[in-house]
């Protein structure tokens, strides 16, 4: 492969070159855009040249400057809000142009998946994001970009501060009891796309199919929504580079406040003196034991340029990043490189990408933050007379109890992760046919995890062992191969033909290693010299493999007519098949239908000047979810430890899981009406949208009868559960003059999750309890029921604490006090410009939910006090002595409201050396309000047990950014 | 390059354009294992393998000690093992959410699933070969024995012998499994080996089938009303008259970390320090009882979790003169590895009832050191188990059941007490032996000590009519309580079970 790439490189730098050489051909253009009917100039206003992808945008005082390289070019100028224009090139050096005010962003193009269209000819619920549409600041990954934008789409950070986290994504409510439910992420065409290997700073837009008329043509993969994102491409034009470099700083704003040391004092010596044996006379803050002032930054550099003929863009990505916790660090190196090339005559378009990237990281230990959260505050850090323990200072005879700063230093831990994707894209136009191409598409890609983890003598758990190490390798490749057939028609000046035929393949394998051994007589090593220990000689080591692989592949269709721009009709058909689903079910199809009806173009309705746009729309569509592991449906043996057979441990195969050949997709269909309007000059515009989905044959892990069956559970298709819900976007312009702008949008969303049924005439789960809570409560706090919401918290009535400290709890009346999901989900943002500046404000809210505290439940009495630390809060009750009962005290309101994002930018207009200049400043995550007595309200709702805030939380912080984006 | 890549890949798709096939790795298809004779002799293996659960921190083997007047595991000088699954059982509050009952259920019914499923695979095998018989007879003397611990902990069960017919199972009364027992060891016994030795060592014999027998029909008048101890007597003969087996010198062979060379255990569940390493299948006591001064004591490197104690009434019942109190365990002033006396370490081992639920201290509660712990430095953490196999039968036990037939049949004892072997059971700690005027009070204290933490308490206890008395932290309890609740997992996935009266 190392050598592969090597030329792969050096084949771009020829690219660049030559990218470089071929603009010496051409003309410098000048001229100013304005408003036709103010006469002030437009800033921002895009001008390209028809049929390459190359632009330039005007300045604010409306001027723009462009290299012409053909004579006879055509010349496109557009601006949100505002007619675009089509121009001949004159030849001559200057063009000033005056915009209509119009419906300009009803022309924006919108992907759909294996092809595009324009937002006006839509007729499925899909949201688009462009550039400027996009959340500002700084991400862990690019998910992070559309949080708070998009009715309907829930954007999770469940994981906190942590820089190496993931964002948790989720459409249109929880759609699956096990399978996946996250979206199917496609990047520049590549499915199944790991969001982590793009940089946030390279996303152009984002396009979100959304109800099933619009997701069935990814068939069994387009349950839980697509996301399609494009990213930024090369474009003709003159060479660009462009530098952007930011640094995050990170404060914690909020977090579980356990009793201080002299507080732990005083509450053992006044109301548990049979405790005072845990004094120990020390001050410790175990949360600043293991925590700092993080310090990150992240660099970007980007090349583009080239002809209509050959373009490229290249970008090389840098960040070093920093957790609150000590030894928390993620680095990530990412290389792109697109090229762009038409030849034969305009026959063939090729478009090929290559990208690299690198993380290495040092992930957060989380049961670190909950140790130090209930550790003693009275023991000191270290004791250097307690050599077994490595001089720190340790209490024996406990189970789940260690000194956070020993497990902090005395674990190294090293990951890194090498990520290597090409593809290329061939379309072949068959120019005597107008509007018929051939497209195919290859991508592999293949990706390589190395972790290495050494404890040592010391690390709390393992003290005896001598030291542990753990690599663990894994390697994984997908190769997609795509062909489609596409024909585009306008007949006559009335009719509108999009037709589309494709077969698509896909084949991944997945394969991993690991191994761990002990008893090393130096720590030196760490886990560089695994076999220097004595462990695997003496059963303390271990090796293991494995490898599995899938196949997917699929033949679809789809049709658009469009009637004057008035009647517009899409159908498409899937037809998948999955190795993972049982014989008996192979193959599935997957058909849509939607349909259009734009009023404002109907002759009665076409004299209203302020109606820009109203669109009826309809739509009904199936889609499968096959998030689910290979082999789950064939009876697989495994080995299972060994047996005395004639005085020989010999090895034992047991079944592993049962077989069952009806396994298959889950099912779901979808309904969704559908209005989007745009009033006034377009300065109001938005969308409703209403939506019921029936998801059938969900998968689930049955308890079966065991004997008969050879295991205990049985992965199977049963279930049925309904997500109904409205979504609602609007966007205002509330002031628009020549040098300040004021856009505001709003997106608003409910759904009403209901589980229709979990159990059939031949599979019971007549008790599903789900979210367990561990000690001390063991206990479920929610219930699947048939009629019932997901997430669902039940618990018994309480009614206070009683004279002799004890909760009262009424274990007669069990309540359903509600669901984890919030009624509402709201997302307001704004964007003012004012002459150079912009400034972005995002508020994001829930209104609704219930959520468990996982802190109070745990650690808000003192039954445990002693030996650990408690919440501070208990101080405000205590009359409440006894030890804690599970009930609705601890199932609490979620509703929140957060000042997300508040993002500041200058740029100047500069004419020497530098294109263009931009500072920006971004404050993140600054304010949360809300009456949730716990951490963070905004916790993880795409479990299976949603709503319940975890005590190993790593906690979320407040992030300040400065950066500078520079274009030369 | 792109090209190549292109053309390649495109005849290669071609020709599996639509081929779903899923092709497996690191596993086995069913299918695919039983094409060779070998492994379906070693499948067999899988059967026994699932005994290796009996010992483990929740199973069968640690529910029983804990609903017996024999062990207790009261909270801990620091707080832990306050769990209400400890309580319940302690004070025979049995609940069918409990996860020990739940785990002991599941402990047999997974082993009758592999019996089921070993003897199913190899009766449908096209393979012959010698010896067939004799292996599908051990396992369904292993599954008799499977349903002998389901009937006495639960009554009344699912029964399944053929695990190709899917439907759910009925549930049976103890008459019904009681019976079935008895006919698959009756129709068993002729193909077992007779001889014990290494080829059969962990698997059912004909000393373990009659040894079950024996059990069996000993408890026969307490679980069905119509008393056997004719037939228990005469299955103890069995062994007896066998001479395959004798009581050992030294109480301690039975239990030392190398005890396979004991010929007083009949049937074992081997256990080892390096093969049998995992949560579900080792011999990991020494964590539950352990506190870390006294596992310093044996060299034990792991941190030990201080749970399980000598209840303190039972340790007061040994006489003094008992070696096998402090066989089993550790009481008085304790010392470290190299033997010197650790300050202010005196292990009391009786302590007030009052403290079971408010913690006692380190150094309250008898600790277990019945088995012996290797003292190598391998007693690593809760992978890492003894290497000491566990003998569940042993001839002092069946000596014992031929006494207690004898006593109970109204017979002279005498054919018991008279043998040298019999005899050589409290000689062997130091007393004197039983004589012909022994009692079946005399019995049930003896056998508490001379099989203590073994497992058999509770089915003693309630055969000899004290399982529901008030004892040490615990109140009288409800007569229902001798059998366990069905678990509500278990419940809920076979309708046709119904709960046990009292539940």
């Amino acid at each position: 492969m190392k050598r592969k790439t090597i030329i792969y490189s050096l084949f771009i730098l020829a690219g660049v070159i030559a990218g470089l050489q071929a603009q010496n051909q051409t003309k410098q253009l000048t001229g100013v855009v304005t408003d036709a009917a103010t006469g002030e100039p437009l800033t921002g206003a895009t001008i390209r040249i028809q049929g390459t992808s190359g632009g330039t945008t005007s300045d604010v005082n409306g001027k723009y400057s462009i290299e012409v390289s053909a004579p006879l070019s055509v010349l496109v100028f557009s601006f949100i809000g505002y007619q675009t224009q089509e121009l001949q090139y004159s030849g001559a050096g200057t063009m000033n142009v005056a915009l209509e005010s119009d419906a300009k962003m009803l022309d924006a193009v919108v992907a759909i998946g294996y092809g595009t269209t324009t937002k006006k000819e839509i007729t499925g619920a899909v949201s688009s994001l462009q550039a400027e549409d996009l959340n500002r600041g700084t991400f862990t990954n690019a998910a992070g970009l559309m949080q708070g934008r998009i009715a309907g789409l829930t954007v999770t950070n469940a994981s906190g501060g942590d820089p190496s986290a993931q964002y948790e994504i989720l459409l249109r409510g929880n759609n699956t009891l096990m399978a996946k439910r996250d979206p199917l992420i496609i990047i520049d065409g590549v499915a199944d796309a790991d969001i982590r290997n793009i940089n946030f700073q390279e996303v152009e837009t984002i396009d979100v199919l959304k109800d099933g008329s619009a997701a069935a043509i990814y068939g069994s993969r387009g349950t839980n929504g697509v996301i399609i994102i494009t990213t930024k491409r090369a474009h003709s034009g003159t060479t660009r580079v462009e530098y952007d470099g930011q640094v995050s700083f990170q404060k914690v704003t909020r977090r579980a406040e356990p009793l201080s040391a002299e507080d732990f004092a005083d509450v053992i010596n006044n109301f548990k003196p049979s405790s005072a044996g845990n004094l120990y006379g020390a001050s410790t803050d175990w949360f600043e034991e293991v925590t700092r002032s993080p310090v990150s930054h992240k660099h970007l550099f980007a090349i583009s340029g080239g002809t209509k003929i050959f373009s490229h863009r290249t970008v090389l990505n840098v960040e070093q990043n920093q957790g609150i916790q000590q030894k928390n660090n993620a680095d990530k190196y990412l290389f792109k490189t697109n090229i762009r090339q038409s030849i034969l005559g305009g026959w063939l378009d090729l478009d090929y990408n290559a990208t690299l990237s690198k993380r290495k990281y040092t992930p957060a230990n989380n049961d670190i933050f909950r140790q130090a959260f209930f550790h003693n505050p009275t023991e000191p850090v270290y004791d250097p007379s307690n050599s077994k323990y490595g001089g720190y200072f340790t209490v024996q005879n406990t189970m789940d109890y260690y000194n956070p700063v020993a497990m902090l230093r005395e674990r190294t831990a090293q990951y890194q992760n090498d990520f290597m994707e090409f593809n290329g894209r061939a379309t072949l136009n068959i120019i005597p046919v107008d509007g018929l191409k051939w497209d195919n598409f290859i991508s592999y890609k293949q990706e390589r995890f190395n972790s290495k983890i050494y404890r040592t003598h010391y690390y709390p758990s393992i003290v005896g062992s001598d030291g542990e190490a753990d690599i663990e390798n894994t390697y994984s490749n997908q190769l997609q191969w795509e062909s489609t057939v596409q024909y585009s028609h306008d007949f006559a000046s009335l009719h509108s033909l999009q037709v589309l035929a494709g077969y698509t393949f896909l084949q991944g394998y997945d394969e991993g290693s690991s191994m761990y051994n002990q008893g090393y007589d130096f720590d030196i090593w760490l886990a560089d010299n695994i076999g220097a220990g004595t462990g695997l000689v003496d059963g303390n080591g271990g090796l293991s493999s494995y490898k599995s692989s899938h196949r997917y592949i699929s033949f679809f269709g789809r049709a658009i007519y469009n009637y004057d721009e008035r009647y517009i009709a899409s159908v498409s058909l899937r037809r998948d098949g999955s190795s993972k689903f049982g014989t008996n079910h192979k193959w599935g199809w997957f058909p849509a239908a939607s349909i259009g009806w734009r009023i404002n173009r109907e002759s009665f309705l076409r004299s209203v000047k302020w109606l820009n746009d109203l669109k009826i729309r309809a739509g009904y569509g199936v889609t499968g979810n096959e998030g689910f592991g290979s082999y789950k449906s064939l009876l697989l043996m495994g080995g299972n430890g060994y047996v005395l057979s004639g005085g020989k441990w010999v090895n034992v195969y047991v079944p592993v899981q049962n077989a069952n050949r009806d396994l298959r997709w889950e099912k779901k269909s979808e309904w969704n009406v559908g209005i989007d309007f745009s009033f006034l000059n377009n300065r109001l515009s938005g969308a409703v949208d209403y939506y019921m989905r029936d998801a059938s044959d969900l998968l689930y892990e049955y308890e079966v009868s065991s004997p008969p069956w050879d295991y205990r559970t049985l992965f199977t298709n049963v279930g049925k559960l309904s997500n109904t819900g409205v979504e609602v976007l609007i966007t205002g312009i509330p002031v628009r003059t020549k040098s300040f702008e004021w856009i505001t949008t709003l997106t608003m969303a409910h759904n009403k999750n209901k589980l229709i049924s979990f159990t059939n005439e031949e599979f019971y789960n007549a008790i599903s309890e789900v979210g367990w809570i561990g000690d001390p409560i063991n206990a479920y706090c929610q219930k699947l029921t048939e009629g019932g919401t997901l997430g669902s918290f039940f618990a018994p009535e309480y009614a206070g604490t009683g004279s002799d400290g004890q909760e009262i709890i009424s274990v007669i009346k069990i309540k359903n006090v509600g669901s984890a999901y919030p009624d509402l989900t709201l997302g307001w943002s704004n964007t003012f410009t004012y002459k150079g500046f912009d400034l972005n404000i995002m508020i994001r809210a829930a209104i609704g939910g219930k959520i468990f505290n996982s802190y109070r439940a745990g650690y808000e009495n003192i039954t445990t006090l002693g030996l650990r630390n408690i919440l501070s809060s208990w101080t405000d009750n205590t009359n409440f002595t006894g030890s804690v009962k599970y009930s609705e005290k601890y199932i609490e309101d979620a509703t929140y409201m957060k000042i997300d994002n508040i993002s500041l930018g200058y740029n100047f207009n500069v004419k020497k050396v530098l294109q263009s200049v931009r500072f920006y400043f971004a404050a993140q995550n600054i304010l949360c309000l809300t009456n949730y007595k716990g951490v963070d309200p905004e916790v993880s709702l795409s479990g299976l047990s949603p709503g319940m805030e975890s005590t190993s939380y790593y906690p979320r912080t407040a992030v300040f950014t400065i950066g500078t984006h520079l274009t030369f | 390059m792109k090209k190549i890549l292109f053309i390649a890949g495109f005849i290669a798709l071609l020709s599996s354009c639509t081929n779903l096939d899923e092709k497996v790795y690191s596993d086995i298809l069913r299918e695919d294992l039983f094409e060779n004779e070998q492994v379906l002799k070693l499948y067999s293996g899988r059967a026994f393998q699932t005994l290796q659960g009996y010992c483990t921190e929740q199973s069968l083997w640690t529910l029983n000690l804990q609903v017996s007047d024999e062990c207790a595991v009261p909270v801990n000088s620091v707080g832990e093992w306050s769990q209400t699954r400890y309580r319940e059982l302690q004070q025979h509050n049995f609940v069918t959410s409990n996860k020990l009952i739940r785990t002991g259920w599941d402990f047999c019914f997974d082993g009758i699933t592999a019996c089921n499923d070993v003897i199913g695979e190899i009766k449908k095998s096209p393979f012959n070969f010698e010896g067939k018989e004799k292996i599908i007879s051990e396992v369904r003397v292993l599954r008799a024995f499977y349903y002998f611990c389901a009937m006495d902990g639960w009554g009344n069960i699912p029964f399944v012998t053929d695990n190709d017919d899917k439907s759910l199972p009925p549930q049976k009364n103890r008459q019904f499994i009681f019976d079935f027992i008895v006919d698959e060891i009756d129709s068993c016994l002729p193909h077992l080996d007779t001889v014990p030795g290494i080829d059969n060592y962990g698997r059912a014999t004909f000393g373990m089938a009659q040894t079950l027998l024996a059990k069996m029909y000993l408890n026969a008048e307490t679980w069905l009303g119509t008393p056997m101890y004719d037939k228990a007597e005469a299955a103890c003969l069995q062994i007896i008259n066998s001479r395959n087996y004798a009581i050992e010198n030294q109480y301690k062979t039975n239990f030392d970390v190398y005890n396979e060379n004991s010929r007083e255990n009949i049937f074992v569940i081997p256990y080892d320090n390096v093969y049998t390493t995992s949560d579900r299948n080792a011999f990991i006591i020494y964590l539950l009882a352990l506190g870390s001064t006294d596992a310093k004591k044996f060299n034990i490197p792991a941190s030990t979790w201080d749970g399980f104690v000598c209840q303190p009434d039972f340790f007061a019942s040994y006489d003094t003169v008992d070696t096998r109190r402090s066989a089993a365990w550790l009481y008085g002033q304790q010392y470290d590895y190299s033997g010197i006396a650790v300050d202010g370490y005196i292990i009391e081992p009786v302590f007030s009832e009052g403290k079971y639920l408010t913690g006692r201290t380190d150094n309250e509660g008898a600790k277990l050191c019945k088995w012996t712990y290797q003292d190598d430095g391998m007693l690593k953490g809760v992978d890492k188990g003894m290497s000491n196999d566990f003998a569940l039968f042993r001839y002092a036990d069946v000596l014992y059941m031929y006494a207690e037939a004898l006593l109970r049949q109204g017979k002279s004892v005498s054919a018991a007490t008279d043998m040298a072997d019999f005899q050589k059971i409290r000689s062997r700690a130091g007393l004197q032996p039983f004589t012909s005027s022994m009692t079946l009070d005399d019995l049930l204290r003896e056998r508490g000590h001379e099989f203590a933490w073994e497992g058999w308490r509770r089915q003693d206890l309630i055969r000899f009519g004290k399982f529901n008395d008030s004892w040490w932290a615990k109140g009288a309890s409800p007569a229902y309580t001798k059998l366990f609740p069905i678990p509500a997992e278990r419940l809920s996935v076979n309708p046709n079970l119904k709960p046990n009266p009292g539940y």
